[in-house]
């Protein structure tokens, strides 16, 4: 149980950062040339948007390590039976 | 391209090397046991095993290749920081707690958990070892080319260095050694980084003409356009001399060069381009000419250092800086990205020129370039691609950005660290620690590849020297900490290859495929074995393709492990209808589709057969946007039809 939670919160953050991750992979892709929009202190979004991605890669780790520690691990077994 | 030898560095890197060896054969007795061996015993605690985790994935393409990308073309090579780093979050958030839970030694170990079939096994072992073998080739290279300048040792000399060292490292104490190894290099390589970071931000921007050693680089002109336009001619060898500005010159057109002897009758390669409408700038251009006899002439002369003697001068330089000024003094990280921003910075490109005596030029021009185009996706040869109207070079970066997001969590040397720590929670910690550390060593990343391209020390003809040189131009002890680091670099992640191999031939095919019945001390001996065999293979690979990109080879591996590994490990967890049958297929049909993919791609005709890639067989270079999804489809298929049948 518990570790079928900490399997899902897993696979939605995985998620949430796949979005962000190939959001910035599509946009480079079809629009490069809006890489050059200055959304921060005089930064383009490139710089701002690929730093993002790397600090949002800490965070989500880090609130992952947390949430995992809140809900608990479970003893390893071997509980999956075999299969074909 | 020409380096003094420095004793200090020397000295620095035998140190390190004494150091590393030391270790190993301190820690050879706790490894006798296979578990001793493969998995350091499941005590490594988990944060040292997470700054390992950095120091088995740092390897010489992120350090020197990113460094030397961003220091030549700017952002691109950032791009490769972003896809590296996010590759961590499949890791931690999908495979990190199974692979600790469902595994042993190896990967097979995890993928075979639910089946305990041979097939598995040997198909396991195989893709280990291709990933591995690929993944081995760019940091063999990347040695040689790291001891040639600190050394003067030949690149063969510096491939067989690394492969001796890393071959006793592993074959004296296995897992153990190699995480400490590992632990050691990432803290120094992410502790030195930063110290690096430091010097550059508070060095801050210079404007000038030319790099460190003084030289400072001609231009001539404006002149009228009619100069350059009027004779053509057929070699970059008839120049006239340049003495008036009213002369007509010659160009070699191909290229817009116009080659011109002063008053010595030195031949100097100069570069126009346009400005205004009929009047055209000529900037100073540097050749290495090889000619039919083998002699190499640098701009003009014998390459050496004595009198009448040529060097490829150092360079990499602001050229204007905002307001006009000529040096901005310390600089915040925000202020130095918006000041190079706004400045303008001599970049470099090169260009060959065959001549009819069979001489080759390599011509390497100046090309001013604002900051605003730096800092810009799309500007190095490998991503300009997504600037065109070309569909296929743009599904070519999605698919490379894919590869890099999918195949982090398939690398066999990374999966095998799941095995060394005692739980899932240690896992998990271990892998948010590599996270941290990597994640932060990226960001620097963007600092030491501009800094090294505005350091005035940039060798215009090796790229992988970049970090390494600017650290030289900020002082002599840096760049011997840094040198060494960068070796121990190249060390740290070939001693993880290595181990994994071994293990993928002694513990998942031989004990596995074959069923050889091994005692645990034969085990260990075979996996000693295949470590020196490996080593060896690896030596002679690290050889043959020293002419590689670090990059463009590491881009193989990260597609290989997508395709092969990760299809059949992310089914197997969330899918119960998983028959061995399709992990096989889908294994198998990853990893062979993938290498073929990248065989018959337009790169690997161009840069290894010597082909025109238009002659290639698929339509872009990067096999991951197909071929990961077919080893997924390949899954499900097989699985489906073998099902009833099982």
């Amino acid at each position: 149980m518990r570790r079928q939670a900490t399997s899902t919160i897993g696979l939605w953050f995985c998620a949430v950062y796949a979005t962000v991750y190939f959001g910035f992979v599509a946009w480079n892709a079809i629009a490069p040339e809006g890489m050059d929009w200055k959304p921060l202190a005089g930064l383009n979004v490139a710089v701002v948007y690929g730093i993002g991605l790397i600090l949002l890669a800490f965070i989500l780790a880090i609130v992952y390590g947390v949430a995992c520690a809140f809900v608990g691990d479970e003893p390893t077994d071997s509980s999956r039976g075999p299969r074909p | 391209m020409n380096y003094e030898f420095s004793l200090l560095a020397t000295s620095v890197f035998l140190v390190f090397v004494a150091a590393t060896l030391g270790l190993s054969f301190y820690l050879g007795r706790r490894a006798s046991t296979s578990q001793g061996f493969f998995a350091a015993h499941g005590r490594i605690p988990w944060f040292v095993n997470g700054i390992a985790f950095a120091g088995d994935y740092l390897s010489a393409a992120s350090f020197l290749g990113i460094c030397g990308m961003i220091a030549f073309y700017g952002y691109d090579g950032f791009l490769y920081s972003i896809g590296y780093l996010a590759g961590w979050i499949v890791a931690l958030f999908v495979i990190a707690a199974p692979m600790k839970r469902l595994g042993k030694f190896t990967f097979a170990d995890c993928l075979d958990s639910q089946f305990q079939s041979r097939g598995i096994k040997l198909a396991a072992g195989l893709s280990t070892l291709v990933v591995s073998v690929f993944y081995l080739i760019p940091q063999m290279v990347g040695a040689g080319a790291l001891v040639r300048p600190l050394l003067g040792l030949p690149h063969w000399a510096g491939v067989m260095a690394v492969g001796g060292v890393v071959i006793v490292i592993v074959a004296t104490a296995g897992m153990v050694s190699t995480t400490w190894v590992q632990f050691i290099k990432g803290s120094m390589l992410v502790v030195f980084s930063l110290i690096l970071t430091a010097a550059v931000l508070a060095r801050g921007l210079e404007a000038r003409r030319g790099g460190n050693d003084g030289y400072q680089f001609a231009s001539l002109g404006p002149v009228p356009r009619a100069n350059v336009e009027s004779q053509e001619s057929p070699t970059l060898e008839l120049a006239p001399t340049y003495t008036t500005d009213g002369e007509l010159w010659s160009v070699y057109r191909p290229h817009q060069l116009v080659p011109l002897r002063d008053s010595t009758g030195r031949l100097t390669v100069f570069h126009w381009t346009a400005v205004g409408n009929d009047q055209v700038l000529l900037l100073e251009a540097q050749t290495i000419v090889t000619q039919p006899d083998g002699a190499i002439l640098a701009n003009g002369l014998p390459l050496g250092r004595g009198a009448d003697q040529g060097a490829i001068h150092p360079a990499g330089f602001v050229a204007k800086l905002p307001g006009g000024n000529n040096r901005t003094g310390p600089l915040g990280p925000l202020a130095f990205l918006t000041t190079l921003e706004q400045s303008e910075i001599v970049r470099w490109v090169s260009v060959s020129v065959r001549h009819p005596d069979q001489s080759l030029a390599t011509v390497y021009i100046q090309r001013p370039t604002p900051g605003a185009e730096i800092l810009r996706p799309g500007q190095s040869p490998t991503f300009a691609g997504i600037r065109s109207d070309r569909w296929q070079a743009r599904v070519d970066f999605v698919s490379l950005m894919l590869a890099l997001f999918c195949g982090t969590a398939a690398l066999p040397h990374i999966l095998i660290r799941y095995y060394t720590v005692k739980d899932e929670a240690a896992a998990r910690k271990s892998t948010i620690v590599g996270i941290g550390s990597i994640g932060f060593f990226y960001v620097l990343t963007l600092f030491m590849g501009l800094g090294a391209m505005t350091s005035g020390a940039l060798d215009i003809t090796d790229s992988n020297m970049s970090a390494p040189l600017l650290a030289k131009s900020i002082n002599e002890w840096l760049f011997a900490m840094i040198s060494a680091i960068a070796f121990t670099t190249v060390l740290g992640t070939v001693s993880g290859l290595i181990l994994a191999s071994a293990g993928a031939v002694a513990h998942d095919l031989v004990a596995g495929a074959a069923q050889v019945p091994l005692s645990d001390t034969e085990q260990v001996r075979i996996a000693k074995l295949t470590a020196i065999v490996v080593g060896a293979v690896a030596i002679a690979l690290g050889i043959v393709f020293s002419q590689l990109n670090v990059n463009y080879l590491v881009g193989w591996a990260f597609s290989i492990a997508a395709s092969a590994n990760l299809p059949a490990l992310i089914m197997l967890l969330f899918w119960r209808g998983v028959t061995r049958h399709g992990v096989i297929a889908s294994v198998l049909v990853g990893m062979v589709s993938s290498l073929a993919w990248i065989l018959l791609s337009g790169d690997t005709f161009a840069k290894v057969y010597g082909l025109s890639s238009e002659q290639a067989w698929v339509p872009f270079s990067q096999p991951g946007i197909v071929t990961i999804p077919l080893a997924f489809v390949v899954l499900v298929v097989v699985s489906q039809l073998t099902r009833k049948r099982s």
